[in-house]
């Protein structure tokens, strides 16, 4: 019974190892992300009884995983474990616009930053996560309609920022900016 | 060129999916047998006769608990004695008043903290910042927090040379304000009035991580203690019992006298961390600072040696050759009106 416990929950884990450690390192420092993708995977153990079968067990997957960050980041506890990495204690920032780079990826991220969290959210589960909105409606605990609607929020705000983050680099620098920064209306996955 | 917004922002995705760790490897699969080490959860059944077998496993679950504790024979270690006198300290300390409907509990922080900055031109850098944080909680988890970053230096010459090299980017760091929902399910916060007062029973419920989520281990038992220390407003009963239940965890050493960084005296008490580098045998620490006369947790922070630490014949270990790597003290925590609302230190539980 619990060899097979553990051998389920390992096909799990190795199936869904990379989504969520990928999923947990979108959204916490680099040096945390093994702590939290850790118990994401305990309380998948702890919790193997709930899990649904497969496929729907990657969700409930993403599910645990959102509430580990969400309190990882939230928690008041935060604050000590945040100190106690003796090493690579670090936290990772883009640096401003510089030469020789896509600077359109760049304005996106700052775009992306001045998004309400949930907005911000919505954006990183379906393009960087891969979820269909469906899934992230899921996932965000909230109705498909909601989803969309946050989602289509979000897409626009990120494009009208970065068209008017360009113009005004643009207008300063006169770089190669004013080129390359026409968008077209995307197209819902 | 016209792109679409979405291919935009997928091209901005800060992870490199081929660096992700597969099972193949050696720490995916330590991490996997660490899960499978750990207990599994049974769920609560009121049947009379499984309520009977519950406490047999309890009771067998605390024998074990008892087991791995150190032996009573002998005299206790330097470090239980410092942590058994906090226990006192804490139990005859009043009762601090804790956050009603509409209040919350106010902290404010300060620490060391380092940013690494990543340059697509491959030059990065860190640098070290003061960090200020004020943290609003309800009792329901809902809240602010406010984060500002000060005074950035850099750590080596190298890391102010990548600056210069990636073209001297500003180092300001905008303030975080945040605005917090009620917290549910995994991010309710910790009821600490739930919590049992009994040493052994808290022993085996943060052993077992039911409090809160972990590795196994010694440092982990020491961390999550530390966590629930560090609520000024817990009952003054369940402190003295996470006191006691640090007195038994194996491997802490008791610093002694320490000084934080903002002057005050308290006890420090470490434990090991993996070595950073065992090839080179270098050591780490993670301190705890205790105020010896009120139990509050002044701060923490962490040390790395060449070596481990000394200890000497009084049962206190020198530290010698260690240097501070990150701290973070706690200036000022009490309850307050709003989410504005900040309390003088005189108000704290962390003031001397």
């Amino acid at each position: 019974m619990i060899d097979q416990r553990a051998t389920d929950f390992e096909r799990a884990y190795s199936l869904h190892l990379r989504a969520i450690t990928a999923y947990v390192a979108r959204r916490v420092p680099r040096d945390e992300v093994d702590d939290v993708v850790a118990k994401v995977f305990v309380v998948a153990w702890r919790r193997f009884d709930e899990v649904p079968t497969p496929p729907e067990d990657r969700l409930w997957l993403f599910g645990v995983a959102r509430r580990c960050v969400a309190h990882h980041l939230r928690s008041s506890l935060r604050q000590g474990r945040l100190r106690m990495r003796l090493v690579n204690e670090i936290s990772v920032v883009q640096v401003p616009p510089s030469h020789n780079v896509d600077h359109r990826v760049e304005l996106v991220l700052m775009a992306m930053d001045r998004l309400k969290p949930l907005d911000r959210e919505a954006l990183r589960i379906v393009l960087w996560d891969e979820l269909s909105h469906t899934e992230a409606a899921v996932v965000m605990d909230c109705s498909v309609n909601a989803f969309e609607l946050r989602y289509r929020r979000a897409r626009n705000s990120v494009r009208h920022a970065v068209e008017n983050l360009t113009t005004n680099v643009a207008g300063k620098e006169s770089s190669s900016f004013a080129n390359t920064a026409l968008f077209v209306e995307g197209q819902a996955p | 060129m016209t792109v679409i917004i979405e291919d935009l922002i997928r091209r901005a995705d800060p992870i490199d999916l081929f660096g992700l760790p597969t099972i193949d490897t050696v720490s995916s699969r330590r991490r996997l047998d660490q899960i499978l080490a750990t207990p599994v959860r049974t769920a609560k059944i009121r049947r009379p006769g499984v309520i009977a077998v519950g406490l047999v496993a309890a009771v067998a679950l605390a024998l074990v608990v008892l087991q791995i504790l150190p032996s009573p024979e002998g005299r206790p270690s330097p470090a239980a004695a410092a942590f058994v006198h906090l226990s006192r300290v804490a139990s005859k300390m009043p009762r601090i008043e804790t956050p009603r409907p509409g209040q919350y509990q106010y902290t404010k922080s300060v620490s060391v903290n380092s940013i690494e900055y990543v340059d697509l031109l491959k030059y990065p850098f860190h640098v070290n910042y003061d960090e200020q944080r004020q943290d609003w909680v309800a009792t329901d988890g809902s809240g602010r927090l406010v984060e500002t970053w000060s005074d950035p230096t850099f750590p080596t010459a190298r890391d102010r040379s990548n600056w210069l090299r990636s073209g001297s980017p500003s180092l300001t760091q905008a303030t975080v304000v945040e605005t917090i929902p009620r917290g549910t399910k995994a991010t309710a916060p910790i009821d600490l009035w739930t919590l049992p007062t009994n040493p052994t029973k808290l022993a085996s419920m943060v052993s077992s991580r039911s409090i809160e989520a972990g590795p196994p281990g010694t440092l982990e038992d020491f961390t999550q203690v530390g966590d629930l220390l560090r609520a000024t407003f817990a009952p003054p009963a369940l402190r003295a019992a996470l006191f006691k239940v640090a007195s038994h965890i194996s491997g802490v050493l008791l610093i002694g006298p320490t000084t934080d960084h903002l002057g005050r005296s308290g006890i420090g008490l470490a434990i090991a961390q993996t070595p950073s580098d065992p090839a080179l045998g270098s050591s780490g620490l993670f301190e705890l600072i205790f105020d010896p006369t009120t139990s509050a947790l002044l701060g923490e922070q962490t040390l790395a040696g060449s070596h481990p630490a000394q200890t000497s014949t009084s049962g206190v270990s020198a530290l010698s050759g260690f240097v501070v790597t990150s701290w973070t003290l706690y200036e000022v925590s009490a309850v307050v009106d709003s989410t504005t609302a900040v309390a003088p230190a005189h108000a704290s539980g962390h003031e001397q």
